[in-house]
């Protein structure tokens, strides 16, 4: 990333940037009962979480990693990491409270001035604990929760209790199991029967500390008939060693729910990114994904839906970038358990250098499912020689009343059509960046607009780079 | 300085094959040249060797005095040269209001701000005269598109990138008459503006609508015969034996 | 083409060498598992019907493209009954440049019966220029039969023409209620439909194969 670009200043050196923050808690590193009793002692939890966090402690230690994992993690040295960093304060409520370092890295973060008052609630992870937590009145009137895990399952038991955990075991997996016993931060969002937000729910993510893993938590309820878009966007700065992180994302779209949640993850190329992201859909409810992850060394991440009830459906909006050292296996499962219910995915994966994209995909109709649908559609692009494309879906259908289907291509940019851009006057780097974005066209336009500005001027970027 | 785009002593080979042996020609500023000749005479290699696809042999090709010989494609293309493909490709995913932007863009000068506002007037001016409706902007380049929908679209392109010079490869391939008489008057209003054009036909019943300045006949990679519009009417009258 | 079993040519390492211009027939017993070479220029067509040999049927195999400008043209019909276990593995494997390969599995799976169709396309980092494809369709003819699918793409070199597609499904409903508006019964339909599927697969086969009878 040494080349500038004459155009932005600001994305010259994407995440190259980092502020000194001291740290009132920090549970050493190392992972053991004490750090888990620290993190759930600071963070003043409930028994009934502090024995979750227990059960996903022993799971975690007990569980091998995943024998089909591509990649080797042994970098990833489970003893070094720190598992809870905090500033021991407070989530924010007003903008004025903010710390002025983190007002700074939102400034770099390019966060237009303007744009932040229309936040319907920002809400930014600064290490593990909420710096910056804004819920506007509007919301709040409307009954919607939007607070981090931790004020969540503290304030509001009730809801976030019968659902937590429910989605996304901490059995499912290592890393669901590791979130499981040291989880902080993500966010917990309530929508009540029937609302509608006129706009997103925003969340931006940051890590700032060396060895330290994030491990957030979200979960998101939308109750019966409402509505809600969410966006999270991560950058990260730049470290020496590997940084872990291991998310789990929960969603539960109650009957006729609709749940969107977008996120743009351009963590640096040091960080293990390696996330549960699951949804429940119930009867006409609806969950889409919208996934680019352009960042991070290693991504792993298989956004799900298991849709319950009749005529739920799910989508998956997936783009990925793998550049030198990267490698984003990414992909999408649908769970069909109900009758008519539809499923569609479209993952499009652009491998640079000897970057590895991956495709890693299920498609599973129950044998008590009938006339459910599903269309997949994988593109892979390789721009050089030594790229790298793999695609691995798997269909599994019972009955003769459903139908799914699976395309996938892979393909390259032509000479032909980099000549013809060039006769119109573009540079090879302008041609290769304009033709790239041509073929990611149809689904940037699925990100809000001004993710799709930066998608559009990352993936220049990239280019440059190439 | 002399304003013309002028290729002299033009040789080129593809793998060891002589395609152009030798090719003169002189087009000053606005006037238009047409080239003919049967297939596999050169034509179409002289034209992209003229905007720098096949390196050339030896010769010399100079725009405005300026040699042009060595410069990387997009560099001749900013210059003012504008390449009509016989067959484009499919740029599946870029609008064309992108690609001429990002093209408009690319001929910026340091420092200068993009004129959207007159980009878009310009673009909607082009497209009605090219008998385009709105929806044309946001059709993916060539893509998908018939042979007279791709000739329109070069068409289009070269009247919002304002060349110095088009060369058209095959500008009448797959149009009917209809078609045709709107690329004729885009020929006009791109002579009018100063701009020249060095077209290749196969067809001699265009000739008296497009009225050209030079007639240039090539056989085996050289120009047999040049003249004006009595070689087509000669090339009517017999057809292409009369010049050989 | 000169049609030739796979039976009286495979070795005993179960590696065969193709030669140019045959059309083989996988006539092996109910489970095999076997590699095909096709060296420099070999053209050659490979045909499996999988169903009648037992219960339980596995096959595992191996196209290996290693010559250049060679071309596989492969068909497997899998038609798996009652409580029928049939599994396929394959890989279309191009270790040098400009080769070509197409397979095509088509499947009918009736009563409660499972089929696998694992199926993997690699491209070696060698082998540019290279053109593959294959296609996997699967007829689920009632609603306790399970079909599983998984085709997947390990692509090496970026001057590739590669593409694979699977689809798992029951009779479409359409086709089904053309024929039925012309006056044929909804179970004749069925088996025009299922017929009609196989036959894309059946009719290359040599005459005298009434296996599928």
């Amino acid at each position: 990333m040494s080349k500038k670009l004459p155009m932005d200043e600001e994305f010259a050196t994407p995440g190259n940037f980092s502020y000194a923050t001291e740290y009132a808690h920090d549970a050493g590193q190392g992972l053991s009962e004490e750090t888990v009793h620290y993190i759930s002692k600071v963070k003043g939890e409930p028994k009934w979480l502090l024995n979750f966090r227990l059960r996903a402690l022993r799971i975690f230690n007990a569980m091998p990693i995943p024998s089909w994992i591509p990649v080797d993690l042994s970098p990833l040295q489970f003893d070094k990491i720190r598992y809870y960093l905090a500033k021991g304060q407070e989530p924010k409520r007003k903008w004025e409270d903010v710390p002025a370092e983190v007002k700074a890295t939102f400034d770099r973060l390019g966060v237009p001035e303007h744009e932040r008052k229309f936040l319907a609630g920002v809400e930014a992870q600064f290490d593990s604990e909420m710096a910056y937590a804004n819920l506007r009145q509007s919301l709040a009137e409307k009954g919607v929760i939007f607070v981090d895990s931790t004020e969540g399952l503290l304030r509001y038991e009730s809801v976030f209790r019968p659902h937590f955990g429910k989605i996304v075991a901490a059995a499912d997996n290592k890393f669901s199991a590791l979130n499981g016993a040291v989880f902080s931060g993500g966010s917990f969002i309530y929508i009540p029967k029937g609302a509608k937000l006129d706009q997103p729910l925003q969340a931006y993510f940051r890590i700032n500390a060396e060895r330290f893993g994030q491990f957030e938590r979200t979960l998101i309820v939308v109750d019966e008939g409402a509505d809600v878009t969410y966006l999270e966007g991560c950058t990260a700065p730049r470290f020496e060693s590997a940084t872990l992180h291991a998310a789990v994302v929960e969603l539960i779209a109650m009957p006729g729910a609709k749940i969107q949640y977008i996120t743009v993850q351009n963590w640096s190329s040091n960080v293990y990114n390696l996330v549960t992201k699951r949804g429940m859909a119930h009867e006409l409810a609806g969950i889409r994904w919208i996934d680019c992850n352009i960042g991070s060394r290693i991504t792993m991440k298989y956004p799900c839906v298991i849709l319950a009830g009749s005529h739920a459906s799910g989508e998956m909006v997936s783009i990925s970038v793998a550049h030198h050292g990267q490698y984003q296996d990414t992909g999408a499962k649908m769970i069909h358990r109900a009758n008519h219910t539809t499923s569609h995915i479209v993952a499009k994966s652009i491998s640079i250098q000897d970057g590895v994209a991956a495709y890693r995909g299920m498609i599973k109709v129950a044998k008590a499912a009938k006339n459910c649908k599903n269309y997949t559609r994988c593109d892979a692009m390789l721009l050089n020689r030594g790229s790298i494309s793999k695609t691995s879906p798997t269909l599994d259908v019972s009955g003769n009343l459903s139908q799914v289907q699976h395309e996938a291509t892979v393909s390259r940019v032509s000479d032909e059509q980099v000549f013809y851009l060039q006769q119109r006057g573009l540079g090879e780097t302008q041609a290769m960046g304009l033709l790239v974005n041509g073929f990611l066209n149809e689904l940037m336009r699925e990100f809000p607009m001004e993710y799709g500005v930066e998608l559009k001027r990352l993936i220049e970027m990239e280019m440059e780079r190439r | 300085m002399q304003c013309a785009l002028a290729i002299s002593d033009l040789h080129l080979r593809i793998a060891e094959k002589a395609i152009l042996r030798g090719v003169s020609l002189s087009i000053p500023a606005g006037q238009i040249h047409v080239l003919m000749g049967r297939n596999g005479s050169g034509k179409s290699s002289l034209l992209h060797a003229i905007v720098g696809q096949n390196s050339i042999s030896s010769g010399v090709v100079t725009l405005d005095g300026e040699s042009l010989l060595g410069l990387p494609p997009e560099v001749i293309a900013r210059k003012g040269l504008f390449l009509a493909f016989q067959v484009p490709v499919s740029l599946p995913g870029v609008t064309i209001t992108q690609l001429l932007r990002s093209a408009l863009q690319a001929r910026l000068e340091k420092g200068k701000l993009f004129d959207h506002m007159r980009f878009h007037d310009d673009l909607e001016a082009a497209m009605k005269l090219m008998g385009m409706d709105s929806s044309w902007a946001s059709r993916h380049v060539n893509d998908g598109f018939s042979g007279g929908e791709r000739k329109r679209c070069e068409m289009l392109q070269a009247l919002v990138l304002n060349p110095k010079y088009v060369l058209f490869d095959e500008i009448d391939s797959g149009l009917d008459v209809d078609a045709m008489v709107i690329m004729v008057e885009a020929i006009r209003l791109l002579q009018q503006r100063g701009v020249g054009a060095l077209i290749v036909t196969h067809h001699s019943r265009w000739l008296e609508t497009l009225n050209p300045n030079g007639i240039h006949f090539l056989v085996d990679g050289i120009i047999h015969r040049s003249g004006g519009m009595n070689l087509a009417h000669a090339i009517e009258a017999d057809g292409f034996q009369a010049v050989q | 083409m000169e049609f030739r079993m796979l039976s009286a040519m495979l070795p005993a390492n179960g590696v065969l060498s193709v030669p140019t211009g045959v059309c083989l027939i996988d006539d092996l017993p109910a489970e095999a598992d076997y590699e095909l070479r096709l060296g420099s220029g070999v053209r050659c067509k490979f045909i499996l019907h999988l169903g009648p040999q037992s219960q339980r049927i596995r096959r595992n195999v191996v196209f290996s493209l290693l010559g250049e400008n060679s071309h596989l043209d492969a068909s497997v019909l899998i038609q798996a009954k009652q409580n029928q276990c049939i599994e396929w593995r394959g890989i279309q494997r191009h270790l040098i440049r400009g080769a070509h390969s197409n397979l095509l599995i088509k499947s009918t799976v009736c009563n409660c019966a499972k089929i696998s169709v694992f199926s993997k396309i690699i491209i070696d980092p060698l082998a540019a220029e290279s053109c593959a494809n294959f296609q996997n369709k699967n007829l689920v003819l009632s609603d306790r039969a399970h079909a599983v699918a998984r085709p997947e793409l390990e692509i090496f070199s970026d001057d590739v023409h590669c593409s694979h597609g699977a689809t798992i499904g029951g009779i479409n409903p359409a086709e089904e209620f053309y024929l039925r508006s012309r006056g044929i019964s909804s179970r004749i339909a069925k088996i025009i439909i299922r017929c009609a599927f196989a036959e894309e697969i059946l009719y290359q086969m040599p005459n005298g194969n009434a296996s599928f009878h």
